[in-house]
Parts: structure tokens; C-alpha cells; sequence
């Protein structure tokens, strides 16, 4: 923890010195993509993609387990990233890739301030810990990046807190010096010569890792023992797989959208992908979430549609090329209904 | 009639004199930004009359003699009251400071003002309801003579860091999220006290965090963000950064 950032010299190598910690290297990442099931058949740019994807999923991790440090039992994870990143490598599913964290309070929670303050005070932690990132941007300041911030602009629903940590990244989002507003071309300079050093790649870039909050409790949570892709481990309360994929059908991919569906197609699709982890959980469980029943009218049209207009959400999106490599679309319609099927006793 | 560095040159020696303490010459050129050459000529002279006399390395004092009390009690009819009477009339400008950041009509005026005054001044003064007064040294302080006011004000970053340090019912942040582009807040760190400073950081650490905004600075202020202060003043962060109903809104 320190209280003053030193001459450009000494942030520099304060930078240097972070960023071995908070940044992947390539080799790390490399590695994680070789322990991934649907890896082997990539052809040479779906490889860069998913690797460039799959630095953004070690971020999103990372933030995983620095909150469930701070907040220990509060906050329960679920959704996307814990399905794909954590479940699916579990039972040797290709993961899709997935951007966003989401959580809930296992309390309820009044008001969203609350929790705004919750961020200062994690802030100041993982400060403590070393854990953000001061980059130096001229006359002795530094902008701390890997901070927990609220992002005003996604916040759309009462009871829905969104928040964004901005990392640094090799490939994705604005250039460094632009999101930083740096105009000092010396500077912009040395700090290229740090990012090339530390990341390998010179004109870094700053992207968010995205974090939805639910004020109100999801259902319920296990404590679970968190082993993700990447190798590392986090013990964090979860909210109980069977349940996450009961929302996923109630919510996702048998709802009626009715008029609305073809802006929903790619909800349809990330549920779809998803919802293959209900050949390796007790399917009882998730009926019972359901209160014994399926729409699976709802479903089939959903999934007819995604068939019919939908195919290219599938088929340009590097965030399937994993499940690409072992799913054709129509295999993926047909396991999922197949398992919806069997759900309702169809 | 005096000229104008006669008078106020004058007006510091009659009211510390009343006062009992000495005037140090060279806060007199600092605070009034005055010629520090015509200031010494002009303490030579009023030397060389046997009205004021040397009380240390540059110091001076009225003498107490029957003469030079009445030149003190002509001096000091002198004095034009306005806004600040009782400072104006008994405390010297180069002992004292009002901690008002400038534009602060904007936000309405304060119930009661912040004076800093000089810890030589402790148990010598009886400032009228209105003022909330701190004795501190005021070495290394920076404020100046506001010919307009006819008070002593404190730059900017000075009254920010003492209104954050000693008045804890003082809008500072609200004045500090209005003027953050204009103000050097790392000197607002390093005038502060520790209380002011923790009161700082932590309205910082928030912004950073409601604002989603980088806020470069040359000191770290999450580290130095106290939890008890964000307990204290939650409630008028989240009025002031988001105003116009987006609290209620967005039920933050």
C-alpha cells in the first residue's frame, strides 16, 4: 500500500512489477487453451481469437476470486463465466466464452449505495494486496486501474447493480493512452516499452471486466470449492448449478418472446450452449427448480427459429469456436431438446 | 493620507501592538504582496521617528510611549470595516486567514466562517459568534490580502485543506467535485491534516468509484480512504454525484 507514487522512474517499475501479477502471459494462456476440451481442431485464427478471448476469461476469474475473498459468503456467483469456465471443463465440455460476472447478495440488499460503498472499501483491499494497477500519466499521477467501478451507463434496472473493473489486455478494448487521455508522446513511449516487455505486445489496451449485482438473492447457494481453467481455485458460494440451468430454460430458452424473439435469438443460443451441462447434473433437481414443468412448445419454436435465422450468431462468433469444434448447431439443438425432453418425461 | 502601503504597513503595526506581539516584515510583503524594498523604507522610517522598534530578526513593534500610542490609535481610525468588522478592526492580516474557497456564493454561505489565526494569537482574541477559529502555526501556509474583501483569504487549495481538516459541517466536497478540473488536490493532500486528508481520499476513492472516471493523482488515495468517514458521509456523496433524482431513479 503506498501514498504517494515516487518519480516516473520508480511508477515504472511499480508498473513492471504489477503487471507480472495481473496480467496472463501468453505461455499461461497457451496452456489453459491445451487443457481445453475442443481445442485440438482450431484452425489458426480461431486459435489468436480464443486465446485473446480467453485473457479477458483469466481476468474475469480473477475478479471472481478477489470478490469472493472480500465478501465471503454475501455475494453468490453464478451465471455464464462459473458455468463455462469452472462446470463445463469439469465434465469435458468445450466452454464458450463468456465476458461478464454475475452475482447476487444473499441478502437482501435496500439500496444499491450500499454496495457502492462495498466497492470503495474492496478497492482499498485489493489495493492493500497489490492488486490494482497504477499506470503514471504524467506530473507525478497515476490513473489505478483494476478497480471495482459503477458503470452508470448499463444501469438499467432497480435492482440490478452493474459494475466494470478496467484491466489491461493484449488485444481488446481502447488503446491505453487514449483511454487514459496521455498526450505526452515521451511517456506514451516508456510505457510501450513497459507493455512490450511485460505482455509482448507494445500498444496495450484497456477493456472492462463487466459485474452484474442482483440486490435481491437468486435462490439458493453452496459453498463450493471453485477449480477454473486457468488452475486456479476460489471457495465461493454458488448458486446450485440444476438451479442456474432451471433459469436458463424458464428465462432463456423456453420463454415465449413472442413478437420480440429475433432480438433475442443470441439469448437463445448462449442458453443453448449452455444447457448441455444437463447431461452431467441430476435432472430431477432441475425439474424440481421448475416446479415440474417445461414449456418445451416454447423451446422447440425457439430453438426453430435460432436454427433458421440465428445460424451466423453460431457460425462467426469466436466466442463458439470451442463448441464448434465438437457441436454442429443441429447436434446442439438436438442434445439440449433431447435432455428437455427427457426433463418433462416427453 | 496614507498611501496605501503606508496604511496597511501601519494598520499591522497598530493592531499587533494592541495585541501585544510583534509583526514579522516579511509576511507583510508576502500577504499584501507588496515591494519589499519600499516596505523595509518605510519600517526604517517609522524607525528613525521612534515610533516602531526592532523586536528580533525581522520583527518589529510599536514602542510603548505616549506618542507612538497615539500614531497607533490614529491608524487604527483608519480602518474601513466591511464584512469581516472585528478582523478587520483587531487582528492583524499577516496572523490570520479566512479558509473561504472563492465562488462559494454558489453554493450559499457558510452558518459560520473558517478563520485559521495564528497560535501566537491563542487567549488574546474575542471573535464574535460567526466564526469558527483554529490556532495553528501558520508557517508554510499560503494566503493573501483580498484588497476587495479587506480581509485575509487562503488560496484555494489552502481553504479546501483546512475547511476539510477542521470543519466537518462544511460543503468541501461539493465545492471540490465542482472545481475538480481546476484544483491542484495533491496540495490539498499535502496542507491537510490527517483528518482532512482521510475526508479527501475518501471522497476521492468514491468518485472513483460512482464516477467510473480514472482521477489521476499524484498521491494514492485509496490507501488513505477511512471507512468511518465513508460511513459518516455516504448519504451526501450519493445526493451530490448523482443529483436530479438519478439516486432515487436508480434506487442508489
Amino acid at each position: 500500500m503506498r501514498a504517494r507514487w515516487g518519480g516516473l522512474e520508480e511508477q515504472l517499475e511499480l508498473l513492471r512489477e504489477r503487471l507480472r501479477l495481473l496480467a496472463p502471459s501468453w505461455s499461461a494462456l497457451e496452456e489453459a487453451l491445451g487443457r481445453l476440451p475442443g481445442a485440438e481442431g482450431l484452425g489458426r485464427g480461431e486459435r489468436l481469437d480464443v486465446l485473446r478471448g480467453l485473457e479477458r476469461a483469466w481476468h474475469v476469474m480473477r475478479v471472481l476470486r478477489l470478490l469472493s475473498e472480500h465478501f465471503a459468503v454475501e455475494l453468490v456467483f453464478g451465471g455464464g463465466a462459473v458455468l463455462n469456465y469452472v462446470y463445463m471443463p469439469q465434465h469435458r465440455e468445450p466452454p464458450r466464452l463468456t465476458f461478464d460476472l454475475d452475482a447476487s447478495c444473499a441478502q437482501p440488499v435496500g439500496s444499491k449505495r450500499l454496495l457502492l460503498a462495498e466497492a470503495v472499501r474492496f478497492n482499498r483491499r485489493i489495493d492493500a494486496l497489490g492488486q490494482t494497477l497504477p499506470v503514471p500519466v504524467g506530473r507525478g499521477s497515476a490513473a489505478l486501474l483494476y478497480v471495482v467501478e459503477y458503470d452508470a451507463e448499463k444501469d438499467f434496472f432497480p435492482e440490478l447493480l452493474p459494475l466494470r473493473v478496467p484491466v489491461v489486455t493484449r488485444y481488446d478494448g481502447e488503446p491505453f493512452h487514449r483511454f487514459l487521455g496521455i498526450r505526452d508522446y515521451r511517456l506514451i513511449a516508456e510505457l510501450r516499452a513497459v507493455f512490450g516487455e511485460a505482455l509482448g505486445v507494445e500498444e496495450a489496451r484497456i477493456d472492462y471486466v463487466r459485474i452484474d449485482i442482483s440486490l435481491a438473492p437468486a435462490g439458493p447457494a453452496e459453498l463450493e470449492e471453485l477449480a477454473d481453467v486457468f488452475g486456479a481455485r476460489a471457495r465461493a458460494p454458488v448458486t446450485p448449478v440444476e438451479h442456474q440451468l432451471a433459469s436458463k430454460i424458464r428465462w432463456k430458452l423456453a420463454r415465449d418472446f413472442g413478437e420480440a424473439l429475433s432480438y433475442n435469438l443470441h439469448d437463445v443460443l448462449k442458453a443453448l450452449a449452455d444447457l448441455r451441462l444437463l447431461h452431467h447434473v441430476d435432472a430431477r433437481r432441475v425439474l424440481e427448480h421448475l416446479g415440474g414443468r417445461v414449456d418445451l412448445r416454447a423451446a422447440e419454436g425457439n430453438v426453430r427459429a435460432l436454427l433458421e435465422r440465428g445460424r451466423e450468431l453460431w457460425s462467426r462468433n469466436y466466442h463458439y469456436a470451442l463448441v464448434r469444434r465438437r457441436y454442429t448447431l443441429e447436434e446442439l439443438a438436438a442434445r439440449v431438446l433431447g435432455a428437455l425432453r427427457g426433463l418433462s418425461g416427453g | 493620507m496614507l498611501s496605501r502601503l503606508r496604511l496597511v504597513v501601519s494598520l499591522q503595526l497598530a493592531k499587533a501592538y494592541r495585541l501585544g506581539v510583534p509583526v514579522p516584515a516579511g509576511r507583510i510583503v508576502r500577504v499584501f504582496n507588496l515591494n519589499s524594498r519600499l516596505v523595509y523604507r518605510y519600517l526604517g522610517a517609522l524607525e528613525g521617528e521612534g515610533l516602531v522598534e526592532r523586536a528580533g530578526r525581522g520583527l518589529y513593534r510599536v514602542r510603548a510611549s505616549g506618542r507612538a500610542d497615539a500614531w497607533a490609535e490614529y491608524v487604527l481610525s483608519q480602518v474601513r470595516e466591511g464584512v469581516h468588522a472585528y478582523f478587520q478592526r483587531v487582528v492583524p492580516e499577516v496572523y490570520y486567514y479566512l479558509a473561504e474557497p472563492p465562488s462559494i456564493e454558489w453554493l450559499g454561505f457558510a452558518e459560520r466562517r473558517l478563520a485559521v489565526v495564528d497560535e501566537a494569537l491563542r487567549g488574546r482574541l474575542s471573535p464574535p459568534r460567526g466564526y469558527r477559529v483554529v490556532y495553528a502555526s501558520l508557517r508554510g501556509r499560503r494566503w493573501r490580502y483580498s484588497w476587495d474583501l479587506g480581509a485575509a483569504v487562503a488560496s484555494p487549495e489552502q481553504a479546501l485543506a483546512d475547511l476539510l481538516s477542521h470543519d466537518p459541517g462544511f460543503p468541501a466536497e461539493q465545492y471540490l467535485l465542482l472545481n475538480l478540473g481546476r484544483l491542484d488536490l495533491a496540495e490539498v493532500a499535502r496542507r491537510a491534516t490527517r483528518r482532512g486528508l482521510a475526508r479527501l481520499s475518501t471522497f476521492l476513492a468514491f468518485l472513483r468509484v460512482a464516477t467510473g472516471r480514472p482521477l489521476p493523482q499524484p498521491f494514492n488515495y485509496l490507501a488513505l480512504c477511512d471507512d468511518r468517514v465513508l460511513e459518516e458521509r455516504l448519504g451526501e456523496y450519493v445526493s451530490l454525484v448523482f443529483g436530479n433524482g438519478a439516486a432515487e431513479r436508480r434506487n442508489l
